[in-house]
């Protein structure tokens, strides 16, 4: 069965390879296309995946899964729901493939010293321990890993290119870069190629420093390997993801800025183990601050920092630099993603029961014993002393990353990613758009060519607004929301502005379109919930009350041209029922205290940035 | 004497093999191989310090380097080329001497792929003839068989429009509207979509995926059970209340053998070769006398 199996790979990659030479055949879309996917994904060949989960997923099996294939997983099927439009798998490229080797008990690698120490033991057991070989740039003892992270990188490359269908399915080249200083902070990144060829992933035991990953790529890119960096958990960063110095401790300088916002012009804004949007403590005045929180490190029980590990705060933190070393280092859009490590990427809250892996709900829903486990506050290391405070509550079902393309093709999607022209959401297929210019009238939605002339006079999100015409008092937002069909309503759309003011940002939520007759409190300014339909007796909630579609041309009312702005857009749902709710209602156990039993699902938008003319 | 020519197999007889043996990773086991067996070749023979590189290896090398890098190498690159061979060689004899390749996982399980392969050559699955072809199409026809497809317009009545039950209601007075008007296109009776007003020849697939497909949306099923050349509806989709005018259906299409023949072909000689697979294996297997002390 190994031979049908290498046959069937090897036939594949010859017809990846073939399709790729013909993406130019398929039809594009000059005003664009929302195309959803997920750009974070673990299979067997990452060391966590295998050793925690015990996953034998094949990335070439994750890419089938993901376009709506039956896969097999565990004893049985599992298909996904809906297809997903594109996906990357990214496996930790450290020692990548080569713990798969403990599968058999005379490799090479179940020889070496760290083989026979591991044994047959698996689980958060020995997961500290291997941490270490991942995370603390600790090179394998007695063992040489370089011949199987190279087949494997060509295994990687090769389920890629074999699942690759033009107009159909997009699959990018991927790995993640695994750098967690003093074995605390998350400083992960995933890198990922616009061909489909690149050389060998770098790796954490090669540097730490997100600066000498950056240097790896940028040869790279001199080479003909274009390729970028998305970093992600900002939440579990202790406040070094967007930190005011670099990884040597100075101030960030010009040549740091510029070099950050070429290689990066994306992060990560939510996942798996926690949203990284903003944190109440932060936002104090904003009532949906408090969403899928995880603000803790990923490994220990101890606090992350909040500031300089939020996306909002980030964006603020680039005003402030830019100001001052004249390049805003933290100018990037935002994706979503799973980072589930079960091989099966899904996104909604019935195909996730805690942990870190998507599941079939039809096949592979835990039953009750396993249920309980899930859904009980308690850290998931074992012993006591030895606590690596990963919540199972705390965790969420997976994000996804909306991109807006001219067509589902690799060179399409990926120069959307470069571009900024993505969003992201909590699970759902939400699509909006979000355009910046000077000139849209207040009817401009109403006519049926409008995304035509909103890209004429404006930018997308992603984008700058253009040069203020000396007429021009405030900028003006076309702004427009549709539900996802297989969703629940929507609440409402907000603009989040951050701009500077006094050498420091603030930061201000807009209500700008909202369901129902809702008005704003003259007063307070707040407006009124929209609302509650989740029956928590059956986790289910109805669409009688939102909207299903969206849409206002908004113009700030607080503008001043003389500081600089970022705007994005927060899209929410009704309220419905969390992944948590759904578990213990189809198990019959009693919701699990501390946890929200509803959430409001959301989307977010790439900021728009408004930058002032210099006075010359 | 030792001889460091490369084993390479007969000429291709099957599309998959040949595209395996442009597979640079094969050319490092098959070589691999070959100087495997040469190793134990020279264990067996006093030439075990005697190495000669001939003509033919070094254009052997020269034809190599061309493949890879579309260009003949220069007489020095040759010279390196050639250089590194014999480095390789000798290192590998030293290895052998030392009992390396026992034990090794890696080696082990190139060794098993090198198998396989020879297999692969030995079970060359006849070309079926027109009747076994055509059997094969019969049999598996699931396979091949297209799902239904439709074209159809729509009108569409959003419940942000005064809310769910009086879009419906609206949707219904529209449908009167058209009946009796028998007009076949109307969006503008109803409220702006997001999406498209016409849709050609799509399937229940796609249609779940503009529409929606769970909760309250039967729209895509419906568009698949709707009557032809006439207003039906409204029918729910995730979005809202929609009316239908079904213009045109490809039913589910078996296409005839002529337009899947290769296809068809590739599935057959795929099955015919794991059939084959798994028969070589039980024949070998049958030679093993194989005692499980317990069960898995």
């Amino acid at each position: 069965m190994k031979k049908v199996g290498f046959l069937a790979g090897a036939a594949l990659a010859l017809t990846g390879a073939a399709q790729a030479a013909g993406a130019a055949g398929v039809p594009a879309n000059p005003l664009r296309d929302a195309y959803y996917g997920d750009l974070h994904l673990h299979t067997t060949y990452s060391f966590d995946a295998y050793l925690l989960l015990g996953t034998r997923v094949t990335p070439d099996q994750a890419y089938k899964f993901a376009r709506g294939e039956p896969v097999p997983f565990l004893d049985h099927q599992a298909r996904r729901k809906e297809p997903l439009d594109f996906l990357a798998v990214t496996d930790h490229s450290e020692n990548i493939g080569v713990f798969n080797e403990l599968d058999n008990p005379d490799s090479a690698f179940s020889k070496s010293e760290l083989g026979r120490k591991i044994g047959t033991n698996r689980g958060f057991s020995v997961f500290k321990d291997i941490a270490a070989y991942i995370i603390g740039g600790k090179p394998l003892a007695g063992f040489d890993p370089k011949p199987i992270t190279s087949s494997t990188w060509q295994k990687e490359i090769d389920a890629a290119n074999g699942n690759y269908e033009p107009g159909k399915f997009t699959t990018l080249i991927a790995y993640e870069w695994t750098a967690m200083p003093q074995g605390l902070y998350n400083l992960h990144r995933n890198v990922f190629y616009r061909g489909d060829t690149a050389p060998a992933p770098y790796t954490s035991l090669d540097s730490n420093k997100p600066e000498d990953l950056w240097t790896y790529l940028e040869s790279n890119r001199k080479n003909g390997d274009e390729s970028l960096a998305i970093p992600h958990n900002a939440n579990a960063s202790g406040g070094l993801m967007y930190d005011w110095k670099d990884s040597y401790g100075k101030p960030i300088d010009q040549a740091y800025a510029e070099r950050r916002a070429l290689n990066e012009p994306l992060s990560e804004i939510g996942q798996n183990k926690g949203v990284s949007e903003t944190h109440p403590s932060l936002s104090p005045n904003d009532e949906f601050a408090n969403f899928e929180i995880f603000d803790r490190v990923l490994i220990g029980t101890q606090k992350s920092s909040v500031y300089g590990s939020y996306v909002r705060d980030a964006y603020g933190r680039g005003l402030i630099l830019q100001n001052t070393v004249g390049v805003n280092p933290y100018k990037f859009g935002v994706v979503g993603a799973t980072d589930f490590h079960s091989g099966l990427s899904t996104s909604s809250e019935d195909a996730y029961a805690g942990g870190i892996g998507g599941i079939d709900p039809t096949t592979d829903y835990p039953n009750a014993e396993a249920a309980k486990k899930a859904l009980t506050r308690r850290p998931l290391g074992t012993p006591p002393d030895d606590k690596l405070g990963l919540e199972t509550l705390d965790f969420g079902s997976g994000n996804i990353t909306g991109v807006w393309a001219e067509s589902n093709t690799r060179s399409s999607i990926y120069d959307a990613l470069k571009r900024k022209e993505t969003f992201a959401t909590s699970g759902p297929r939400l699509k909006f758009r979000f355009f910046g210019g000077w000139d849209y009238s207040a009817a401009l939605l109403n006519s049926p060519d409008w995304v035509k002339a909103a890209y004429a006079a404006g930018v997308p999100m992603g984008g700058d607004l253009p040069a203020r015409p000396a007429a021009a008092k405030v900028p003006r937002f076309a702004i427009w929301a549709l539900k996802d069909p297989n969703s629940a309503n929507l609440d409402r759309v907000q603009v989040v502005k951050v701009w500077l003011a006094g050498g420091q940002y603030q930061e201000k939520v807009f209500d700008v379109a909202l369901s129902g007759n809702r008005k704003a409190d003259p007063k307070t300014g707040k407006v009124p919930a929209v609302g509650n339909t989740v029956d928590l007796g059956n986790a289910s909630y109805a669409n009688t009350i939102g909207a299903t579609e969206l849409r206002t041309v908004w113009r700030d009312p607080e503008f001043d041209p003389a500081r600089p702005a970022v705007y994005y857009l927060r899209v929410l749902e009704i309220p419905t029922p969390r992944w948590s709710t759904i578990l213990a209602v189809r198990n019959h156990l009693p919701l699990p205290a501390d946890t929200p039993a509803t959430i409001q699902e959301r989307g977010w938008s790439s900021p728009i940035w408004y930058t002032p003319a210099k006075k010359s | 004497m030792a001889t460091l020519t490369a084993a390479v197999p007969a000429p291709p007889r099957r599309l998959l093999l040949r595209r395996l043996l442009r597979e640079p990773f094969l050319h490092f086991v098959l070589l691999g191989a070959a100087l495997f067996l040469a190793g134990q070749h020279l264990q067996r023979h006093p030439e075990r310090y005697r190495i000669v590189l001939g003509r033919a290896q070094l254009d052997e090398i020269a034809r190599n380097y061309a493949r890879q890098y579309g260009a003949e190498p220069s007489p020095a690159q040759l010279r390196s080329l050639a250089d590194h061979t014999l480095q390789e060689e000798i290192y590998f004899r030293e290895a052998l001497a030392l009992n390396l390749d026992r034990d090794d996982q890696i080696v082990r399980r190139r060794l098993v792929q090198k198998y396989e392969f020879l297999q692969q050559d030995l079970i060359v699955p006849r070309e079926p003839d027109a009747l076994q072809l055509q059997r094969h199409y019969e049999q598996n026809a699931s396979r091949y068989t297209q799902p239904a497809r439709r074209s159809f317009t729509h009108v569409y009545f959003s419940p942000d429009e005064g809310g769910d039950a009086r879009a419906q209601a609206r949707a219904l007075q529209a449908l009167a509207q058209l009946q009796a008007q028998g007009r076949t296109r109307a969006p503008e009776l109803g409220d702006r979509f997001a999406d498209l007003y016409d849709y050609a020849q799509i399937g229940q697939a796609d249609a779940a995926r503009v529409f929606g497909q769970s909760g309250q949306s039967g729209l895509p099923q419906a568009l698949f059970e709707a009557p032809l050349h006439q207003w039906s509806g409204p029918y729910r989709s995730g979005y809202g209340w929609h009316l239908l005018y079904v213009t045109d259906e490809q039913a589910p299409r078996l296409p005839p053998l002529a337009e899947v023949r290769e296809r068809v072909h590739a599935d057959y000689l795929d099955d015919e070769r794991q059939q084959a697979d798994a028969a070589a294996y039980a024949r070998l297997l049958a030679k093993y006398e194989v005692k499980r002390e317990a069960q898995p």
